[in-house]
């Protein structure tokens, strides 16, 4: 407390009322610093935070708590030596950054490593300081190695069980939380840029490395057809590795830790481009032909397997609904020559639907089944006169013109009265047969439509919602709906065909349909699965259907598919602005 | 940087300032004296020109209102969040203003009076009579022209004599009022 001060420059009001004045001053003493002592104060506070270490925020004394030893700079390691032996609090936050501890427990093993080479060259002092914060950081880790174990191993069966985007997103935000911390590290002075840099590059280029596992876990997020075939947000999607490697290699080269590691680290990035995705990974394939599983399957397996046919078949079907250019008689006839019709009967179909054998061919298959097709005891019997290969059979007595008109009309009804009840082995492929039969009988195929309704409602799959509705070949045995993982994208677009021949039940969701088929169009693994190209062809074919809505992406969608390649620029921006702020070592 | 013009010039005002958002004696002038270090120690930051007197106030201004905030989180936090993230001891007479038995009554009075005035009242009472500081450092460290703070001081002056007993001037120690003199 000092004595009253002059006023300066005092007003008319003060001076007027020189007793009010007077009386605030003096009722304001107490609150009056001595000026010397007050300046000796402030150059003190000077002083001591120019020597003195940083003030940790509780933050970054936490992050000090969990995180190893080997993955802490020096700074922090030295200036938190008090914060490693609380168990509970330790516990606490171990839990809340679990997610951190185990991301940067995988990425910065390498990190480990090469710092304890480098401590051993840190001057006396700081290294007998360093060494010991860092073994009660490691006492701690090794008396709760069972804990320490368990995380990653909860955190890998999260994988197996929760939503891959929940898993996702909590990567993400541990992603985040630890760009986080060396932006508070960077602020608080405690590590140097060549460290931070060295650490965020790391961390990147780990993560560019399972970026591309992580988009195959997710499949796409947001399902959209064109996204098979090389759409801006596929460009997005194969855009993430090589973005967060230009992050590493960004980051590298502002911490300024040398021309030469940078060109190798560059120079290794380049080979893990090159090696693990190929050169098509930078560039944004063009969309591939429909027609090149056709191909793929050809180069794949040298000669296609014969029953595979008949899913390429209604692949070209859908297609020639569409109005998209289907395979040509050329290009499939490799496919369809040593069809066994008794074997495979359904190949034996699609050939005969798609126009592509010869009557020569038929005559041959024809040969090999023996005995009257119209003989009565025959058609008595429901399951004979519905499998597969009796009615490829009626197909080709009817196409040799070997069935007299009462057999042709014994067939269709017994055909017909098969087919009225449901059967124990009726599929969808199995309808779609019957109808092709009754048109090459001379009889109105659109008969079986009660009954065909009836299937697809028996076959939807629709237990999620929020996956659509897809189908399975066969019928449910009661009366459970299907979960949506039941259904297979070759059965849905068989589905379509279905609709396009029938037409849809009026309670059956198309747009659910479409967008179960959107969402199967997105590849799962690589190369492209068969079963993304038949529900592509099957999605054209649903869409060429006239008075079709499809489905429209919600603005959650849409804000779920920009989600992903957002955060990985924000990464990519915090990892730079935290070694960019990081001053560099003198 | 001049430090000590820096300090000579808005220490009055910081102090006054700090006092006015309940900060007591003790704690408004280790507030101001870590704001002066760390304007100091972060000086490269400061990118106007120190001739500025409103850049330099608002900045000083900006400083100790975080240095304000932080000392009240750390002050309010619970004893178990701050012994996880062990944070340094809020020291506890910084938590409650004690009273001095022997309190001036005059003193307390107009203490009193300056508690019952609005914010903005109290705030410039105390800036300019902590240490009797000019308007200008007063309009710098405010953010605001001269002629704003005066007018503020003239309200602010009467509406805490409206609130003040008589008695709290007439009867201050004649020690005091020889001194005004």
């Amino acid at each position: 407390m000092s004595a009253p001060s002059e006023l300066r420059d005092p007003t008319d009001f003060e001076l007027d009322d020189r007793e009010l004045t007077a009386a605030l001053q003096h009722g304001l003493m107490d609150v009056r610093p001595d000026p010397a002592e007050f300046a000796e104060g402030v150059r003190r506070r000077v002083q001591t935070r120019r020597t003195a270490t940083p003030r940790l925020s509780p933050f970054l004394r936490t992050a000090a708590a969990i995180l190893p030893a080997a993955m802490l700079p020096k700074g922090l390691v030295a200036a938190t030596p008090a914060v490693t032996t609380k168990v509970g609090a330790k516990w606490l936050a171990t839990v809340a950054l679990m997610p951190v501890a185990t991301l940067a427990a995988i990425a910065l093993t390498a990190v480990a490593l090469a710092r304890r080479l480098a401590v051993r060259t840190v001057a006396a002092q700081q290294r007998d300081d360093a060494a010991s914060a860092r073994n009660e950081i490691r006492s701690w880790w090794k008396a709760h190695r069972l804990g320490a174990a368990a995380t990653p191993i909860a955190f890998v069966t999260l994988l197996w069980f929760a939503p891959a985007m929940a898993v996702a997103l909590l990567l993400l935000a541990a992603a985040l939380t630890l760009s986080l911390l060396w932006q508070q590290l960077a602020a608080a002075g405690l590590a140097t840029r060549a460290e931070i840099g060295t650490m965020a590059g790391r961390w990147l280029e780990t993560l560019s490395i399972h970026s591309l596992m992580l988009v195959a876990m997710l499949g796409a997020p947001e399902p959209l057809p064109i996204h098979v075939f090389g759409s801006t947000d596929q460009l997005g999607a194969r855009l993430m590795a090589p973005l967060l490697l230009l992050g590493a290699i960004l980051c590298h080269a502002f911490s300024r830790s040398g021309k030469r590691y940078v060109a190798r680290h560059a120079f290794w990035a380049a080979m893990i481009v090159a090696i693990g995705w190929g050169p098509g990974f930078l560039l944004p394939e063009k969309a591939p032909p429909v027609r090149s599983p056709l191909g793929w399957e050809a180069a794949a397996t040298a000669s296609i397997a014969t029953p595979d046919f008949a899913a390429i078949a209604e692949m070209a079907t859908s297609l020639q609904l569409a109005g998209t250019p289907a395979p040509t008689a050329a290009e499939l006839a490799p496919f369809h020559q040593n069809v066994d019709p008794t074997a495979f009967s359904y190949a034996a179909h699609a050939v005969l639907d798609l126009g592509l054998s010869t009557k020569e061919q038929q005559r041959a298959w024809l040969a090999r089944f023996s005995g009257n097709p119209a003989d009565e005891n025959r058609l008595t019997y429901r399951e004979l006169v519905t499998s597969p290969a009796e009615m490829l059979r009626y197909r080709l007595a009817a196409r040799a013109e070997l069935l007299l008109p009462t057999e042709r009309d014994r067939i269709v009804a017994a055909l017909l009265a098969a087919f009225a009840n449901p059967g124990q082995h009726d599929s969808l492929a199995r309808l779609l047969a019957a109808a092709a039969t009754l048109d090459e009988l001379g009889a109105d195929g659109m008969a079986l439509q009660q009954r065909a309704h009836e299937l697809l409602r028996a076959t939807a799959a629709d237990a999620v919602p929020t996956q659509g509705v897809g189908f399975t070949d066969t019928r449910r045995t009661d009366a459970t709906p299907l979960p949506a993982d039941a259904c297979n994208p070759i059965h849905s677009a068989r589905a379509v065909l279905l609709l396009a021949r029938f037409s849809a039940p009026e309670d059956l969701d198309l747009t659910a349909l479409d967008r179960h088929l959107q969402r199967m169009c997105a590849p799962r693994a690589t190369p492209v699965q068969f079963g993304n190209y038949a529900a592509f062809a099957g999605l054209l074919a649903l869409r060429a259907q006239p008075g079709h809505v499809a489905f429209e992406p919600t603005v959650l969608d849409r804000a779920a598919r920009g989600m992903v390649m957002g955060a990985v620029v924000l990464l990519v921006l915090f990892a730079i602005a935290a070694t960019l702020r990081t001053k560099p070592a003198n | 940087m001049d430090l000590d013009a820096l300090i000579d010039r808005y220490r009055g005002p910081l102090v006054g300032l700090l006092a006015s958002w309940g900060n007591d004696r003790g704690r408004a002038t280790e507030l101001a004296q870590d704001t002066f270090a760390e304007a100091y120690l972060g000086r490269e930051r400061f990118r106007r020109d120190w001739g500025d007197d409103r850049a330099v106030g608002a900045w000083l201004r900006g400083i100790a209102r975080n240095l304000h905030r932080q000392s009240r989180r750390q002050g309010r936090g619970s004893p178990s969040l701050r012994r996880l993230c062990a944070l340094e001891d809020v020291p506890q007479e910084h938590l409650a203003m004690p009273m001095p038995a022997d309190e001036d009554p005059a003193r307390a009075a107009v203490r009193a009076g300056l508690l019952r005035l609005r914010q903005t009242w109290r705030t410039v009472l105390t800036m300019r009579y902590v240490e009797g500081s000019g308007l200008p450092e007063i309009a710098a460290i405010l953010g605001t022209s001269v002629r704003a703070v005066e007018g503020r001081l003239h309200r602010a002056r009467l509406e805490l004599k409206a609130i003040l007993p008589a008695t709290a001037i007439a009867t201050r120690p004649r020690a005091a009022r020889e001194t005004d003199r």
